[in-house]
């Protein structure tokens, strides 16, 4: 059963670099303000993509 | 979280400082605090909440204050009273110590004044979280504060998490503990942020790709507003289908009902039919009699027809014999058929016109002839008569008979829908079969969207295709496709995660929590987690899954197996999946009056089963609560164990006390003032 489990991110591990680097970021924003819900998250998030693709 | 001690200061019962260090070694993780009731258990458990997340728990009474009353007794007037709570935990191997504190400054006037402060100080590793960096952020960072009701809760009130009323709450904690909540904000915000990049690239762009831009900015408007109307048919389904769930119980229900009513209603049916017979019968009755009935009064009168006839006869009369034109003729040729003349005056001549008198009856022959053929058929007609009367009054006699059992059929059923009121069964069939028209009809819009959708879909695939293949005029413009490509893909890709994620725990968390629950319920139901994370209790029926109406007890079963499951599957999860997963991959659970009404089997098994998954228990209870099994159960687990020993100041205060390891500890005790206050009193264990 564990094994089955084993792929779930495979989609994140598998993308290109610059893509996969907006997604370890994005995650970490959206974790660090699950417990609230502020307007700057947005503002963030585009930043994390603009440093990731120059 | 591993909660690792906790101070008290002036907070509620607990005057002056006192501390409570925590069990946290792996398999000896319980601690357990034992009091009466008024004696602090419910104020420990709210100053975790409060200290943590400024929150108390339903019962804690007038929340407002928080100041020990001895400590303000015992303060000058105009002097500041000072409470606080620290409680020391432990998070990723960095020591977290956080205290909430509120003060008043004591009036002249003797009245209590509005507590000031309340504010949250964090350290952690020994440095104070300063702005712009905010307490609250890194607690909740820790465990979410709309996830702590979960893990400090009163025992008793525990079967609320998992009413329906607040299954959106439930919902939500699931989705958080599962990351979906983290992935579906990644995915919304990666995608206005695709937007915000397309916008950009809009303003920048020449005017065959702002053109193109747009017509995709309007095909997604419309894809958008596609699918908001096809979720309002998906509602409007649901609704529908309800509503047809409803009728086809309504007219099951009534079926039998309806049944008698279809015979009643066969039945008169029937007696009209009767009736109308009936009355035909006697109508041809009544018309046989009045046009032949005179017939059987004739008897005498063609008894005496025959009787003159007989006589006319005997006396030769009938039948007349010779016809009066022949002798008539005989008379004028003046010769007989014998050949004798018949001169005037000869006896010839006068014997022969003797018979012109006797030819005469000639006339009365042809009556009784006529008369004698009528009578004879009338003497036919009599019996016939009879026969047909007697056949019709049989056949009234029959209906007759007919048309009252049916008249007692109806009775009977009368008898039968006394009291039930009458049924409407074929206006809920039309109701229903309109219903399932609707249901048809909207299948059939639904496909009509999708197609639309689809449509839509592919005519942005087209236009996306375009502008990519449109030359970027200026290197930004190239940047930022490249940014949306990657956002895309991104968005893709955590979609895809999405899906897994809801495929697989949601599936492997009901399994879980069904594994719990069966192991302490003796019921056949079991509990569900909805496509929408919603936990609710189902029974299998023999046509198909029926929410149940469970419990109390049922209800706290099954809070207590879903927060069981979640700390054992989420613990799993956040190992296995360290970029997705919470950071949180341990918890504590603090539970106040544990297994609330429970009964002894019931308690027993989950006090078997709760310190086996949490990481860390914290048990607050009576002596009552903490009664033979819950102890025998958790002994093995126990490192800490405290007494709240209360000062009554009551003068005729009845003392108690409690027996541990051996050791007789006091649970109520006389104080020595007139104050009354809570005591911590670590119990030794050997």
């Amino acid at each position: 059963m564990a094994s089955d489990y084993n792929d779930i991110e495979e989609p994140i591990t598998t993308a290109p670099p610059e893509v996969e680097k907006i997604i370890r970021e994005v995650i970490r924003v959206e974790k660090e303000n699950l417990h609230s819900d502020r307007p700057r998250v947005k503002a963030d998030i585009l930043q994390i993509i603009k440093d990731a693709v120059k | 979280m591993k909660l690792v001690s906790m101070k008290l200061f002036n907070f509620r019962q607990f005057w002056g400082e006192v501390e409570i260090n925590l069990a946290g070694q792996p398999g000896r993780s319980v601690t357990v605090i034992h009091g009466n009731n008024g004696a602090g258990k419910t104020t420990l458990l709210n100053a975790f909440t409060w200290v943590l997340y400024g929150q108390h728990t339903g019962a804690f009474a007038s929340p407002e204050q928080h100041i020990n009353k001895r400590a303000i007794a015992q303060t000058a007037s105009g002097k500041r009273v000072d409470c606080w709570v620290e409680v020391v935990f432990e998070h990723n191997s960095n020591r977290y110590r956080a205290r909430r504190s509120c003060y008043i400054e004591k009036s002249h006037s003797g009245e209590l004044p509005i507590e000031q402060g309340g504010e949250l100080a964090l350290q952690i590793n020994g440095k104070l979280v300063q702005p712009p960096e905010v307490p609250e952020d890194k607690v909740g960072q820790v465990l979410p504060e709309s996830l702590h009701r979960y893990f400090f809760f009163d025992g008793e009130r525990i079967d609320r998490i998992v009413k329906s009323e607040n299954k959106s709450e439930i919902s939500k904690a699931i989705r958080t503990l599962l990351s979906v909540e983290v992935l579906d904000r990644a995915i919304n915000h990666l995608k206005e942020a695709y937007r915000s990049l397309n916008k950009e690239l809009a303003e920048l762009g020449d005017p065959e790709t702002k053109r193109l831009v747009k017509e995709k900015e309007d095909l997604i408007e419309e894809k958008a507003q596609l699918e908001a109307g096809r979720e309002e048919i998906a509602s409007e389904l649901e609704a529908f289908e309800e509503q047809k769930q409803k009728v086809t119980a309504q007219l099951r229900d009534l079926d039998k009902v309806g049944q008698i009513q279809e015979r009643r209603d066969d039945l008169k049916r029937q007696e009209e039919e009767i009736q109308a017979q009936l009355d035909r019968s006697e109508d041809k009755l009544r018309r046989t009699i009045s046009a032949r009935g005179y017939m059987v009064f004739l008897t005498d009168a063609i008894a005496q027809f025959r009787n003159l006839a007989d006589e006319l006869r005997q006396r030769g009369e009938l039948p007349a014999g010779i016809k009066q034109q022949f002798v008539e003729d005989l008379l004028e040729d003046g010769a007989c058929i014998c050949g004798t003349q018949l001169e005037q005056g000869t006896k010839a001549r006068k014997q022969v016109e003797s018979w012109l008198d006797r030819s005469g009856i000639q006339q009365v022959e042809e009556a009784v002839i006529q008369m004698g053929g009528e009578v004879n058929s009338i003497e036919r007609q009599i019996p016939e008569f009879w026969a047909e009367v007697e056949q019709e009054q049989a056949s009234i006699e029959n209906l007759r008979r007919h048309l009252s059992t049916l008249e007692n059929q109806l009775d009977d059923i009368r008898e039968q829908l006394k009291g039930s009121e009458d049924v409407n069964v074929s206006g809920l069939e039309k109701r229903l079969e309109e219903i399932e028209d609707r249901i048809i009809d909207l299948h059939r819009e639904d496909e009509n969207v999708a197609r639309d959708i689809e449509e839509c879909e592919g005519e942005i695939g087209d236009l996306n295709k375009q502008i990519k293949d449109l030359k970027a005029k200026s290197k930004q413009q190239a940047l930022i496709q490249r940014q949306m490509k990657a956002t895309d893909d991104a968005i893709d890709r955590l979609t895809q995660v999405r899906s897994r994620v809801d495929s697989k725990f949601r599936v492997v968390l009901e399994q879980k929590v069904r594994e719990i629950f069966r192991q302490v319920s003796f019921k056949t139901q079991v509990p569900k987690l909805t496509e929408n994370y919603e936990l609710v209790l189902v029974e299998n029926l023999t046509d198909g899954e029926s929410i149940a109406a469970p419990s109390t007890g049922e209800n706290q079963i099954l809070s207590l197996s879903f927060i069981g499951s979640i700390i054992e599957r989420v613990r799993y999860w956040s190992k296995k999946h360290s970029l997705i997963g919470l950071d949180s991959s341990s918890f504590p659970i603090v539970m106040d009056s544990p297994f609330g009404t429970l009964d002894e089997n019931y308690r027993r098994q989950i006090a078997k089963l709760i310190p086996m998954l949490a990481d860390q228990l914290v048990v607050l209870a009576t002596k009552t609560q903490w009664r033979g099994e819950v102890e025998t159960e958790m002994e093995p687990y126990i490192d800490k164990e405290y007494v709240l020993v209360f000062n009554s100041a009551k003068p005729d205060c009845e003392p108690e006390a409690i027996v541990l390891n051996g050791e007789t500890y006091p649970l109520v005790r006389q104080s020595p003032n007139e104050f009354e206050w809570t005591e911590v009193v670590e119990v030794e264990r050997r």
